[in-house]
């Protein structure tokens, strides 16, 4: 196996959980929806175990890691101001259910935030910043 | 502004190996090796030894530094 032979196979992999994912979403089938992640999870463990090469190396570490600074940037700015949006526009429209919205936007960015200040610190000591 | 450059290409041909070959002995993918190959990606101290042990060259004679 190649490493496009792979790739093919994982895409196919992915496609076959989002359509499983879909069908449990439309049936409304909890059971469903767990079965085909649970399946698509393991199939990808072992087409991964089948293919010996390495995939993930230094650069590739290194390129994900300012891909994911990037999102948390935008991802968290975006969630703030979408939450601050919501509870501005329910205070001035009264709508309740757009502040509990807002409100949980504004939540979820603050997670982002806790996550990613608990996860800097972590690697940060990790790699020798002790003080 | 600094610049790096290397012998990579120079060297993988004299000893007769492809991109390839010389990823699987780094433990890279092969687009690590085209990418500092193409000095477009600066490789760790750990990948710099590896790539000059393969060699039998000293980093030196492998990676160019020129802090303009």
């Amino acid at each position: 196996m190649n490493y496009k032979n792979y790739l093919q196979i994982r895409s196919l992999i992915t496609l076959l959980i989002v359509s499983i994912i879909s069908m449990a979403v439309i049936s409304n089938n909890l059971y469903l929806a767990i079965v085909g992640i649970f399946i698509g999870v393991l199939f990808i463990f072992l087409v991964r175990n089948k293919f010996k090469k390495i995939v993930v190396d230094e650069r590739v570490l290194s390129v994900s890691g300012k891909a994911s600074r990037i999102t948390y940037v935008i991802g968290t700015i975006f969630l703030a101001l979408l939450g601050l949006f919501f509870i501005f526009l329910a205070k001035l429209y009264k709508y309740p259910y757009l502040e509990s919205l807002g409100i949980v936007f504004s939540y979820i960015a603050l997670l982002m935030i806790t996550i990613y200040s608990i996860s800097y610190h972590y690697y940060n000591r990790e790699y020798g910043a002790d003080e | 502004m600094a610049q790096m450059s290397n012998k990579i290409k120079i060297f993988r041909a004299e000893h007769n190996m492809t991109q390839e070959d010389l990823a699987i002995k780094c433990d890279v993918t092969r687009q690590t090796i085209i990418a500092v190959e193409k000095n477009k990606y600066i490789p760790s101290l750990e990948l710099a030894f590896k790539i000059a042990i393969i060699f039998k060259q000293s980093i030196e004679n492998i990676f160019n530094y020129r802090a303009e």
